[in-house]
């Protein structure tokens, strides 16, 4: 299936294009999508988004369609017409003294 | 003010905006003009009241030397004293400047751009941080930093209260010990509805002991006031820890079995026995005599003293450690370095410890709660020091061991716990336990949370954040690293500041190197007044103040009292922008359409004000900031409740039920006594500086309080032989109100307002007499201030103590920039690694300084001074 | 009126609220909080007290105003009469309290411009008359509490009257053993303090 993944916040500086599509089988988990994102743009988009034990680092959100995930191992099933959008958001600090 | 033949005649509700404690407005306009600024009675937050800066915004607003257009440099220099050179520009050519310069650096690498902000703008700038984190960069920075914020005081709120600040309970605390914060004086949260509820509490009989190098307004108002050597409160608290736990024995045994790690079993290395399947802290249970995880329902009870063995590993229980840490901590241990006679720290021990009534209830809604009326409060003032997170600990400990933390008369997270209204059920947050059944924040204003520890990595930040965790706001770091990224691997360098009415320069430290570390950035200023920080700007945009912008929130997590009611705000605008001020939220978006970032900005948005169906934005179309404003309303009010209704009604409020309030003994999330993760998270820490090549003394992060001297208490040059203090006062906040002509005038009327507290007796050997001017120079960074003298009795004999930020030098201040218009305290720190706190990033603010007379005279004190000394009837009020 | 004490925090925000509530001139303060110490470091006491017209029962000040322009309403307010005062100042030195101001020119507080804040409540003061706390007077007559009296953050502040016995004023005089100033001036003031 076709899955859309837009990256939202403190990446940009590794990801050059917010929005990239890949391609994957119908069974698929947020973590093979991340990982073959992470083979397109680098290591460092791995050490951005995972902490060092392999789970999602703290400021990172991941949204499988509009449902929020906390885990890796979350399947992603074709939703409409073999079609799925993931939206990783990394973010920062918003307040402090 | 009477009001004839007026064809206008409203009062309309807002919030005001000088300073973070957010009080409701009723704004009175006739024909247009703002003639008066009340507090609105229906507001929970105030209660009709508001302190001399709420009263004088109308100063602000009609200031003329407001900025009312865009301005663009054109001297190319840039300096602490050079002119700019301002150049009148149109909106649009500055938003086509700015526009471009944001373009370019986000296609290049957006972590060069970094947003200076303040705390007093509850709303701007949280908002104005979604535009730079969908930009991409993760760099901010509120110069509260330096002498103003909390620090290493909110990690402890986030660990122990869940909650960015806490208060005594008003209702029902019968003892404070208040190490300096002016909760109920005037400043520190909620600054008019805890002035009125502190009162209350005084004329209830609640004893309130101010330690405190100076008597300063929270001082004046204390029962008892005990001098201290600045720097040195922890000394104190850690001699009230041992006679409370070697003399005394009391401590609060079921409140630390059930509701902190205190049995947790400690290995050898310092950290958790672990159960082998799940990985969970052990406890030992003394009537199977058998360790068992935490969580385990065969618990019979929780051992906190003792040693044990578990799988051939000695074992003990983390408050007996804790216990056994404390040992060598006597009063007369302290004496020396606090200067507090060992007789005195034992009374007040005894006095809390008894006052504490460890087992006795109170009903509160039908239910019995614990009921322990102490609170040990503190601030900046014992807070902002070399040593910050132990000396935080050891004040913290304090209130935990007595079990008087988010009980009915201890000391309450403002505010931990909320249900949500009852309509809509929101908003809505409450603390939880994280597998080791430690407590994380069920709300944090900042991301991530302090706890769980995160993990340390490489400096991807411009201010070590990412490399020390630990820090829970705003770094001291940060002018450090920015004049020198490569030193710390920093693969980048800032280019632009987005500044938002911070004036970093006069709020953190040495100015001169702090503009060292910004003079090379294209700094853009939303600006209300052409102030230090602007010399160093390129372009300023004329920012429409508080009274003249819609915000889509007026409140944040701490602006209302920990008892009482929930109360929920609106500000809008009383009159329209005057001139061509803009609001900045709304020239945002202006930037957000020309950068073509919407989907990235609106996506941001829904996640962060939680937008909810049908009111997430749609980026395929564009929103006005009063649809996105109604848009957050709704979705946390509910329909009915959209920005019309709060426009007509001003505020939303509801009472407070008894477990939002006291929350803790219903809480299965547990505190730390033992800041276990400390330790093995300094190591990585010093890993990762050696990986990197900068030398860190990491030898702070401990999961036990310890008192450390200050680089002021081993400084010996002769004749540097005071400690310098800063303090804050209601009439000005920070930097920012002291071109109010109205706050101008009162505080003229305050010796301490502008002048140098000092000893009376230790000025006199010095020849110094009232009114005197004096020299100040900083062993630290060798700069010199000048203030006139205020002698009192009321300091100790080795400080002077300083308000305010005044001692403004901008042209375009012409009421603020007069000498002796207060001091700028900043001139007397250095800025560096050696003088900031290395696990919390704090900046020390105490510092070594020698006091002279001037030689030339200044003018003295206007006539109209303030001291009537033939106020004979009030003679007789000697303390006693 | 009442002043307690022990509530108050010596914030100046009744100096403002007085301020905005009267559009009072530059250099011009009705009202006024002054810090008084007393003992010795490091037994040592300061005390915020506010200080604005103390609405004598025997006024000294309306005494020597040779135009009758200082007058005392029935309800016992004193008050001047802009209209009669000729600017002489004798009530000024009679006032054992210091609390009359002379305008001498009228300003505005940021030379060479007038707000529109200023532009709408000057009016109300002329120079070269002696002006001062009124007990917020046109409040009273709204039957709205002195502006000093609502806004104060500690609630120090009740308004009230002195002659009835049961009023919350004269309660709180009697239980706080409240005190005036100077008493033995014989000026008999209508402002009470409660001891700190
Ligand atoms: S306490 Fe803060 S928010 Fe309240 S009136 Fe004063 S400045 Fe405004
Ligand atoms: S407003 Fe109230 S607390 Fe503040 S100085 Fe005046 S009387 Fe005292
Ligand atoms: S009563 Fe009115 S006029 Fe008198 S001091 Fe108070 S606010 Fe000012």
């Amino acid at each position: 299936m076709r899955i859309e993944v837009s990256f939202y916040g403190f990446v940009r500086d590794l990801v050059t294009t917010p929005k990239l599509v890949i391609d994957t089988s119908d069974q698929t988990t947020v973590r093979e999508v991340l990982d073959s994102v992470v083979k397109r743009h680098g290591e460092r988009l791995r050490e951005r988004l995972l902490s060092a034990t392999g789970e999602l680092a703290a400021n990172v959100q991941v949204f499988v369609g509009e449902q929020p995930t906390t885990s890796l191992d979350q399947s992603i099933d074709h939703a409409h017409d073999h079609c799925a959008e993931v939206k990783v958001f990394v973010l920062s600090a918003t307040a402090g003294g | 003010m009477q009001t004839e033949n007026a064809q206008e005649d409203l009062w309309i509700p807002t919030t005001c905006g000088l300073c973070y404690s957010v009080c409701a407005l009723k704004v009175h306009r006739v024909n247009g003009t703002v003639i008066k600024i009340e507090g609105n009675p229906e507001s929970a937050t105030n209660r009709g009241r508001l302190c001399p800066r709420g009263v004088s915004g109308i100063m602000l607003l009609y200031d003329p030397n407001r900025v009312n257009v865009p301005l663009k440099r054109t001297n190319p220099n840039k300096g602490l004293d050079v002119d700019p050179g301002w150049k009148e520009i149109t909106w649009e050519e500055a938003i086509d400047t700015v526009a471009e310069r944001l373009r370019k650096i986000r296609r290049e690498d957006p972590r060069k751009l970094l947003m200076t902000g303040t705390v007093t703008t509850q709303d701007e700038v949280p908002f104005s941080r979604f535009f730079t984190m969908a930009f991409g960069t993760p760099n901010g920075w509120n110069s509260g930093a330096g002498n103003h914020c909390g620090t290493a005081e909110h990690l402890y709120g986030a660990l122990l209260h869940a909650s960015w600040a806490k208060q005594p309970d008003s209702d029902h605390c019968r003892y404070l010990l208040n190490f300096g914060s002016g909760v109920g004086s005037g400043s520190y949260y909620t600054v008019t509805g805890m002035a009125q509820r502190i009162a209350e509490a005084r004329l209830r009989g609640m004893k309130h002991v101010a330690v405190d190098p100076f008597l300063s307004p929270s001082a004046e108002k204390a029962d008892e006031w005990i001098p201290i050597r600045p720097g040195t409160d922890a000394a104190f608290a850690l001699a009230m820890l041992n006679v409370l736990l070697h003399e005394l024995n009391v401590y609060d045994a079921e409140y630390l079995k059930h509701h902190t790690n205190g049995p947790y079993l400690i290995g050898a290395d310092g950290s958790y026995l672990r159960d082998e399947t799940e990985k969970v802290p052990l406890i030992w249970d003394p009537v199977d005599a058998a360790a068992k995880p935490f969580h385990s329902p065969e618990i019979k009870d929780f051992a906190l003293d003792g040693v044990y063995a578990v799988d051939g590993q000695r074992a003990r229980p983390a408050f007996a450690v804790l216990k056994e840490h404390l040992a060598p901590f006597t009063a007369e241990w302290a004496e020396p370095i606090t200067t507090i006679p060992a007789a005195t720290i034992r009374r007040v021990a005894k006095e809390f410890a008894e006052e504490a009534r460890i087992g006795s209830t109170v009903v509160i809604d039908g239910k019995a709660l614990p009921y322990r009326p102490v609170a040990v409060m503190y601030f900046k003032g014992a807070q902002g020091h070399k040593n910050a997170l132990l000396n935080c600990m050891a004040l913290e400990l304090l209130t935990e061991i007595v079990g008087a933390s988010n009980v009915p008369g201890g000391l309450l997270g403002m505010n931990s716990c909320s249900v949500g209204e009852p309509e809509t059920g929101q908003p809505a947050w409450i603390p939880k336990a994280d597998r080791d059944g430690l407590m994380i924040t069920g709300y944090w204003p900042s991301f991530p949370p302090p706890y769980p520890p995160k993990e340390v990595r490489a400096t991807e930040t411009i201010d070590l954040r990412g490399l020390i965790p630990t820090c829970p706001g705003s770094s001291g770091a940060l002018p450090v690293v920015m004049a020198d990224p490569k030193r710390f691997a920093v693969p980048y360098q800032i280019e632009m500041n987005l500044h938002l009415g911070s004036n970093y320069l006069m709020t953190f430290a040495d100015p001169e190197a702090v503009a060292r570390a910004f003079q090379n950035v294209f700094q853009v200023s939303f600006a209300l007044f052409l102030d230090e920080s602007t010399y160093l700007s390129d372009i300023v945009l004329p920012a429409a103040s508080y009274l003249e912008r819609l915000s889509h929130t007026a409140d944040w997590m701490s602006s209302n009292a920990a008892v009482g009611e929930w109360c929920y705000h609106v500000r809008q605008p009383v009159v329209d922008p005057i001139a061509q001020r803009r609001s900045v939220c709304e020239v945002l978006l202006e930037l957000v359409e020309r950068l073509e970032m919407r989907e990235e900005f609106y996506a941001f948005i829904n996640l962060l004000l939680k937008l909810k169906e049908p009111h997430m934005l749609d980026p395929t179309r564009c929103y006005s900031w009063s649809e996105i404003v109604d848009r957050r309303y709704k979705s946390v009010f509910g329909e009915a409740r959209g920005l019309e209704w709060f426009k007509k009604h001003g505020v939303l409020k509801w009472p407070k039920q008894a477990e939002e309030v006291y929350w803790k003994p219903s809480s299965s999330a547990r505190v730390p006594i033992y800041f276990e993760w400390f330790k093995t998270l300094g190591e990585k820490v010093k890993a990762q500086a050696d990986e990197i090549g900068i030398e860190l003394d990491t030898s702070a992060f401990q999961p036990l309080p310890e008192w450390r001297p200050c680089r002021a208490h081993e400084e010996n040059s002769p004749g540097y032989d005071f400690y310098a203090i800063y303090y804050k006062l209601p009439m000005q906040t920070f930097s920012g109100t002291y071109d109010n002509p109205w706050l101008d005038e009162v505080c003229q009327t305050n010796p301490f307002a502008y002048g140098v507290a000092i000893n009376a007796s230790a000025a006199r050997q010095r020849g110094i007499e009232e009114g005197d001017w004096i020299e100040i120079t900083s062993v630290a960074t060798g700069h010199t201030v000048r203030g006139q003298a205020a002698l009192t009795e009321g300091i100790h004999p080795e400080v002077i103590a300083i308000a305010g930020c005044g001692g403004h030098w901008s042209k375009y201040l012409p009421i603020a920039n007069q000498d002796g218009k207060g001091l700028c305290f900043e001139w007397l720190i250095p800025v560096g690694l050696d003088n900031v706190d290395i696990p919390s990033l704090t900046q020390d603010t105490c510092v070594k300084v020698k006091v002279v007379k001037a030689t030339d005279r200044g003018s003295k004190r206007s006539s109209r001074s303030s001291r009537l000394n033939d106020l004979n009837h009030l003679n007789d009020l000697n303390p006693g | 009126m009442v002043i307690d004490l022990k509530k108050c925090i010596g914030c100046t925000g009744c100096a403002l609220v007085c301020k905005a509530e009267n559009a009072t001139p530059p250099g011009i303060l009705w009202l006024r909080v002054v810090k008084h110490e007393t003992g010795k470091y490091p037994q040592v006491r300061r005390v915020s007290v506010p200080l604005q017209c103390m609405h004598c029962a025997e006024p000294p000040c309306m005494e020597v105003c040779p135009t009758g322009a200082t007058f005392q309403h029935p309800n016992g307010i004193v008050d001047i009469d802009a209209e009669l005062c000729v600017g002489c100042r004798y009530c000024m030195m009679a006032c054992p309290y210091d609390q009359r101001f002379f305008l001498s020119a009228e300003r505005t507080y940021f030379p060479g411009h007038t707000t529109p804040f200023e532009q709408a409540g000057y009016q109300r003061h002329q120079a070269g008359v002696v002006s001062k706390c009124n007990f917020c007077t046109p409040r009273l007559q709204r039957g709205l509490e002195p502006a000093c009296v609502a806004n104060c953050m500690s609630r120090a502040r009740t308004f009230g009257d002195l002659d009835d016995s049961n009023s919350e004023v004269s309660k709180l005089i009697r239980d706080r053993a409240g005190y005036q100033l100077h008493p033995e001036l014989g000026t008999n003031p209508s402002i009470y303090y409660l001891p700190p």
